[in-house]
């Protein structure tokens, strides 16, 4: 049955993220608000000696051009040429005495017949008209030079940076609103939630545990409280228990009876509620897939900071280094970060289930730390590709251990809905990070970028100390490498092979190749610029972001995967090689916009599909082995993307590589569609299994 | 007792530090968004006004070479009417070396302040010798109002962080009321109820999900301390009985 009544937890969420969203907002558009009128008043003057400049130099050239009788095109061109080179100059024009316009150019004023030359400076409409003389022409002829100025040109100036300020506000509010969720979720909604689930408990007669202490929250008297009930419960239990062992061992035929009613008392007492066994009572944990959100999405942010420039960033590298074409050459970190990424994932499962989340969050945050700092310390193309491992080693690290983390959750309760717990911070941190990055690229060195994510990483090291409880990670210790053994069974599975084969490993050569390699080298070339580059990756990540949990909701109810995985293969690949035809930024910001929508297609379905595809696997091995294995494949494929299209572009250029990688996508989905829907192999086919 | 504190609360204080940290980087961003932008606009004015000049200058050399007095002459004219410009200097770089020093190395004659900026012009008439001419311009302006924006940013900065902290810390305070209320009802409630069993009569419907739930969780409880109550008068708590019973 439905509360009618709101949950308070929710309510406090909403509130202190508005309130958050509120001073970020303040603070910028009153720091821009406060500086707005002096910016104008200082840069009032240097507008105005340009403008002067400008008009002295435009004056003595059509001096020098009316002298030597030059014809009034000439004159017409120099006008269209120097409205390009002041963009200040909003209209030039020539008049005779008799106010006739001879020649102009750009944006006539309405109400300029109405002005004369009495006086040299004027309005019309919205701009400022100077009136020059020229007193002199071959022809004999008086003539005055018109020069108009946009009056809001200067005050509307602040606005060129709009975007930019806009991208630096929603990135604030982005990350301020991960962290604030996340010291909410440790310092509020875990206690709290512990003391409804020891409320939860106590109702159904569990007496077993007790709550942490919380002095000084807003909960520690309550704590307080509800840990003296249990611990009077188990005091008097403790106290009948001695009761009834003393009675027992008493052999007085007198008290036979007491025996026996203590005796069907404490079994009726026993089998309604479980006590402590005595000592200590332990505290009760309560875990929560939300742990890692923090820790992976700043992880996220720091890493993708750099991937608006980090083709170009080690494209400065190559001048010193001799043996590599330049494209390999830029791929190569790329390709090292992401390889380091996928081995660390699949071997740190063994290790991982011996430690406690907080410890290898902390490990995997100060790798990071290490690996960023490194890089934007390298000086050499070797050390740089050593730190990139690094930096992916700790990234891998994470992400296998909150994968694991999360899934020991989801296990429980919906597999789907809480690998979001996992995708949502890491995506989220994708599309802040990244647009971030581009932001600050075009501002400050790529080397103080990498500094940024270091700091980044740190924090996550420093907050993760902070807010994440030290509970065991997936598995008893007992187990052993599960991914290894769950290997043999996998690839014997037919279906899995094909669906690998088919969809999840060339997809991820595709998204990897033009995510982290053709975007930005290529967009590079159309002159956009690192902030246009990264929201251009941002805008592919938002794609994915918004797209995949509906999708992958739709394609597990209807039983759409085939569909679902095709649809996505044909988009991104009927899209992508419209690059043939059209070479121009809008067609890749177009194709970009295709291969986030086709990947949300092909992402959602396939890990919806993996728990029916692997029913008979998860018998022998566990979820997060599988999970593991899958991840591995996707890994491989996200690792060879930016090398294999990094070859291909040396051969055959950038946008015929595109174009080859769109027909490729077209080719798997014929395959894929024949191999899946014509022979009627379902990969949704099989029975649910325990990460269903 | 914390619960009617919110003040001196474990929570307050770190949700306060998390908010006074995401608004201090809030604060340096767009402060330094800000210093950019002006930056950028102030040396874009100033170098397209310059490329302007060299521009003419160029346009020029096509009539007058440099080597003439006519060249001196405007030289001369274009310094007289921009103060900004330090010096102008031609350099023959058909071949490196025809001249002392390669214009490139006159870029730093005075680091931190001057910037140059090069156009290329024919040395002579009908030859391919070509002079690079260096426009030495002096950026001091526009670094002493860099200064006074720094400035400027930095007292707004600051007393913004004071005035938002204190909208931020006291914004904390009345949005976890509810939660201190809410707290501080069960802690009574829960603790009458320890006491003497008695429930504290509420006179306003539970307004939260949690409170409805504490409600059902509060009547378990009272069975529970009636059945503690019905143990404890048989003496079966009680530990000193136990010895005597036996």
């Amino acid at each position: 049955m439905s509360n009618p009544h709101p949950r308070l937890a929710d309510g406090l969420q909403h509130r202190i993220l508005l309130l958050m969203a509120f001073l970020v907002i303040f603070s910028f558009a009153g720091i821009s608000g406060l500086t707005w009128s002096d910016d104008e008043t200082s840069l009032r003057s240097h507008v105005a000696v340009k403008i002067d400049t400008a008009t002295i130099l435009l004056r003595q050239k059509i001096l020098i051009h009316e002298r030597q009788g030059h014809p009034d095109e000439a004159l017409r061109e120099l006008f269209r040429q120097t409205l390009i080179q002041v963009p200040e100059f909003a209209y030039l024009a020539v008049m005779n005495e008799s106010q006739k316009l001879l020649i102009e150019a750009g944006v006539r004023p309405p109400g300029l017949a109405d002005l004369t030359p009495r006086t040299n400076n004027q309005i019309a409409g919205n701009q400022d008209i100077r009136f020059i003389k020229i007193d002199t022409d071959t022809k004999g002829r008086k003539l005055f030079v018109l020069v108009g100025v946009e009056r809001d040109t200067l005050r509307l100036r602040p606005l060129d940076h709009l975007p930019v300020l806009l991208t630096g506000l929603f990135g604030m509010i982005g990350v301020g609103y991960m962290i604030l969720n996340s010291l909410l979720e440790s310092c509020f909604y875990a206690p709290f939630r512990s003391i409804l689930g020891l409320m939860g408990r106590i109702n159904a007669g569990d007496f077993r545990v007790q709550l942490t202490p919380a002095s000084g929250t807003l909960f520690g008297t309550l704590t307080e409280a509800l840990n003296s009930f249990v611990t009077r419960v188990n005091g008097h239990f403790t106290v009948m228990s001695l009761l009834a062992s003393d009675l027992e061992a008493d052999s007085n035929p007198d008290n036979q009876q007491s025996r026996k009613r203590l005796g069907a008392h404490m079994a009726q007492l026993l089998n309604r509620f479980h006590f402590a066994d005595g000592g200590q009572i332990p505290a009760l944990i309560i875990g929560s897939a939300t742990h890692t959100r923090l820790p992976l999405f700043l992880l996220a942010f720091a890493e993708t900071l750099t991937y608006a420039f980090l083709p170009n960033y080690v494209a400065g590298f190559h001048s010193l280094e001799t043996g590599y074409d330049i494209e390999v050459f830029m791929a190569l970190p790329i390709t090292a970060f992401f390889g380091a990424s996928t081995l660390a994932s699949a071997l740190s499962e063994y290790w991982i289930s011996r430690s406690t989340l907080k410890s290898v969050l902390m490990m995997g945050g100060g790798l990071c730390f290490a690996g960023y700092a490194g890089t934007a310390l390298s000086t050499t193309y070797e050390s740089l590709i050593i730190f990139r491992v690094v930096s992916g080693w700790g990234i891998g690290t994470v992400i296998a251990s909150c994968q694991a983390h999360v899934t020991r959750f989801s296990a429980e309760e919906n597999f789907s809905e809480n690998q979001n717990a996992f995708f949502q911070p890491l995506l989220s941190g994708g599309v802040i990070g990244v647009s971030f990055g581009g932001l600050l690229a075009n501002n400050i060195g790529f080397s103080e970028i990498f500094t940024i994510a270091a700091i980044t990483a740190l924090l996550t090291t420093v907050l993760t100390a902070i807010t994440v409880d030290n509970f065991p990670n997936s598995r008893p210790s007992s187990s052993s490498n599960k991914v290894l053994e769950a290997l043999p069974s996998l690839f014997t599975n037919f279906r899995f092979v094909l669906f690998a084969s088919l969809a999840v490993l060339p997809s991820r050569i595709f998204l990897g190749g033009f995510l982290f390699f053709l975007i930005p080298v290529y967009l590079f070339e159309f002159d956009l610029g690192f902030m246009g580059i990264g929201w251009v990756l941002a805008a592919v990540l938002l794609v994915i972001f918004i797209m995949t949990p509906p999708m992958a909701r739709l394609a597990d109810k209807f039983g759409l995967t085939v569909l679902s995985i095709f649809a996505g293969l044909v988009i991104t690949g009927a899209i992508t090689i419209s690059v043939i035809q059209w070479q121009n930024t809008l067609t890749v910001i177009a194709i970009a916009i295709a291969v986030g929508i086709g990947h949300a297609l092909i992402l959602a379905p396939s890990l919806a599909a993996l728990p029916k595809l692997c029913a008979s696997e998860l018998s022998a091995t566990t979820p997060v082995s599988i999970l593991t294995v899958y991840r591995s494949v996707e890994g491989i494929g996200i690792t060879l993307g930016p090398l294999a299209a990094a070859v291909l572009a040396k051969q055959v250029g950038y946008a015929q590589t595109i174009f080859y990688l769109g027909c490729a996508s077209l080719v798997l989905a014929v395959l894929f569609g024949t191999t899946f829907a014509i022979l009627r192999l379902r990969p949704d086919a099989a029975e649910s299994g325990p990460l269903s | 007792m914390n619960d009617g504190d919110i003040s001196t609360s474990k929570q307050a204080r770190i949700l306060t530090l998390g908010m006074g940290g995401i608004l201090a980087a809030s604060i340096f961003l767009g402060a330094y968004l800000n210093y950019h932008a002006f930056k950028s606009v102030l040396f874009d004015l100033t170098r397209t006004r310059l490329q302007i000049v060299a521009t003419d200058l160029q346009a020029r050399s096509t009539n007058i070479f440099p080597h003439t007095p006519e060249f001196q002459n405007l030289i001369d004219q274009i310094k007289k009417s921009d103060p900004q410009i330090r010096s102008i200097e031609i350099f023959d770089i058909s071949e490196y070396g025809a001249t002392d020093q390669h214009p490139s190395s006159h870029a730093q004659t005075t680091p931190g302040t001057d910037n140059t900026m090069v156009v290329e012009v024919p040395l002579t008439p009908n030859s391919d010798q070509i002079a690079a001419i260096a426009l030495n311009y002096s950026l001091a302006t526009e670094r002493l109002q860099l200064a006074r924006k720094r400035n400027h940013l930095l007292i707004i900065s600051l007393s913004g962080f004071a005035l938002l902290t204190a909208l931020s810390g006291f914004g904390i305070r009345w949005i976890l009321r509810p939660a201190r209320d809410l707290s501080r009802r069960m802690t009574h409630d829960f603790s009458s109820l320890l006491e003497d069993k008695r429930t504290i009569e509420q006179n306003t419907p539970p307004r939260w999900q949690e409170e409805t739930d504490y409600l059902g969780f509060r009547e378990n409880v009272r069975a529970i301390l009636n059945v503690l109550e019905e143990a404890e008068d048989y003496g079966l708590t009680d530990p000193t009985s136990s010895g005597e019973r036996a």
